[in-house]
């Protein structure tokens, strides 16, 4: 079976319009894993339909690829399994702003997890069917993982005193 | 005019262990659709795992969640290992299932127990608790510790167990065992359990594929989709166990399936401690960690747990994510709840194991 599902990946991927790099890694208990790179993430609706039905969408990671050698800033990686054969298909956003296609047309697993990644990396996922934040409020800035928050502002209003100055004064109350 | 209004269940909800706020829109006592709020629970931990080294991490990962903290630093450990190539020894791997099988057994007794709760049939409530207190009080004789173990660490198991313990492990399970059977008779067959579970939050197989389910939601509804046997870890590919499924799609099929999984595990455990070979039970010396990227996949008592790790030659990832079985199960609930009436909400929410903290992070 695995081999099976092996094939299906090299085809897939030869398949690419703009072309794509396949690799195979094993690990100690000889499991397989895939690892696709697209050269074009417009392909990437193309992959998450045609490795449909074996393969179903596990998890997305958004990563800052931090290489001196990367030729993005993010790099996003779709996690498939294939009857027990793991396939990470990577992509890079394009665009002035990152900007990924959505996949949940295909695979109903990637609803969430683009939300998610929309709301912690800033990337841009379109034609998603419902993009509103997943995990946080619309009152925090988005791009949660891409921030630097300095300490100084993290323990501010940490103390008691200040806490309760804070909401007073947003009461507009003296305290 | 329309006869559909809108009720909220939660964030904070006598049934609901953790919060999650459900938008329930009704017509009458039956429901039409909801829609689900998330982020009660969010606590940064994929950030804050950047910002921990490797072995930092271990301990974070273990605190993702009580339920299957056991699954979180084994599947981390298992990526970690993948990209150094690092070897755990037979005794580390054997060591790695015992913990992970008795967590499991202690997982499933609480969530079927939290069930009958939520149908209002203490009785059976309390008997399922006291039946998993034995796995509480093993793990503390064992571990030191009733649900955070800490059994894993990088390169193999951190606890061993000698004669003593070994016997004592092998007696409570002998003694574990007609409870649970007895539980699990008492829960097939009682009218009164039958009544409210049965036929309640349907999942037919079709939607558990398409919406990607996992673990013992899409096994209730016939799906053989366990990493155990799929890709085997640690020592599960030398060890002989069935994979349980059900046939009935709704909250008693996904209960039964717990309760029979629970006695694999057990027979998981003996195997293990007839086979377990003397000798170390972890890599000593590592090996440095040089950059590199894997993915390791294990089967928490949810289901299918997913951990993809970067790393760049330095003592901290590069990137750590990773995605717990209840974060794909919450999308079923749309198809489970269809129809169902408003009664019987807690109690399908339920059916699926749910765990914010695992889901938020």
């Amino acid at each position: 079976m695995i081999n099976e599902m092996k094939q299906r990946v090299i085809k897939l991927a030869a398949d690419m319009p703009k072309g794509a790099e396949l690799n195979w890694t094993t690990d100690l208990k000889d499991n397989q894993f895939g690892w696709v790179t697209l050269n074009d993430v417009e392909d990437l609706p193309l992959f998450a339909e045609k490795i449909l039905p074996e393969g179903r969408l596990v998890t997305i990671s958004a990563c800052n690829a931090k290489a001196e050698d990367a030729k993005s800033f993010h790099e996003v990686c779709y996690h498939f399994v294939m009857k027990g054969l793991a396939v990470t298909v990577t992509v890079l956003p394009t665009g002035v702003e990152p900007t990924v296609p959505s996949i949940t047309q295909w695979h109903k697993s990637a609803d969430w997890t683009e939300r998610e990644m929309a709301e912690s990396y800033g990337i841009t996922v379109t034609n998603h069917p419902n993009p509103r934040p997943l995990f946080l409020h619309e009152t925090v800035q988005s791009e949660a993982m891409e921030r630097l928050v300095p300490l100084s502002t993290m323990t501010n209003s940490a103390s008691t005193n200040s806490l309760w100055e804070k909401i007073m004064g947003e009461k507009g109350e003296e305290s | 005019m329309s006869n559909t209004y809108t009720i909220p269940v939660g964030p904070l909800h006598v049934a609901l262990e953790e919060p999650m706020y459900f938008q329930v829109d009704v017509k009458g006592e039956v429901v039409q659709s909801i829609e689900m709020f998330a982020g009660h629970a969010h606590r940064g931990m994929e950030s804050l795992a950047l910002e921990r080294n490797f072995f930092q991490n271990i301990v974070l990962t273990e605190r993702v969640c009580s339920l299957c903290s056991n699954n979180h630093p084994l599947t981390y450990c298992m990526a970690l290992e993948n990209i150094a190539k690092i070897q755990v020894p037979e005794r580390g791997q054997y060591l790695r299932v015992i913990a992970d099988e008795v967590k499991r057994i202690a997982s499933h007794m609480f969530n079927v127990g939290i069930g009958l709760h939520v149908i209002g049939f203490n009785t059976l409530f309390m008997h399922a608790m006291e039946v998993r207190e034995t796995m509480q009080d093993l793990k503390e004789s064992i571990w030191g510790n009733r649900m955070d173990i800490s059994a894993n660490t990088i390169g193999g198991a951190k606890y061993d167990l000698d004669d003593e313990l070994e016997a004592y492990l092998r007696k409570t399970l002998e003694e574990l065992k007609k409870p649970v059977e007895e539980f699990r008779h008492m829960y097939a067959t009682h009218p009164q359990v039958k009544a409210r579970t049965q036929g309640v939050g349907i999942l037919p197989p079709e939607a558990a594929v398409e919406y990607g389910l996992g673990g013992p939601v899409a096994r209730g509804s016939g799906i053989d989709n366990d990493v155990r046997k799929e890709t085997p870890y640690a020592a599960y590919d030398k060890l002989n166990f069935n994979v349980v499924l059900g046939e009935g799609c709704d909250v008693r099929s996904r209960a039964l399936v717990r309760l029979g999984e629970i006695f694999e595990s057990i027979s998981l455990i003996e195997q293990c401690l007839d086979q377990m070979p003397k000798g170390p039970i972890c890599c000593d010396p590592l090996p440095d960690i040089p950059a590199g990227q894997a993915v390791a996949r294990s089967e928490a008592p949810r289901g299918e747990l997913i951990y993809y790790m970067r790393t760049n030659g330095t003592m901290y990832p590069e990137r750590l994510k990773w995605r717990v079985p209840t974060y794909v199960n919450w999308e079923g609930l749309r198809v489970m709840l269809d129809k169902a009436k408003v009664a019987d909400i807690a109690l399908i929410v339920n059916s699926i194991d749910p765990c914010l903290s695992c889901t938020e992070r």
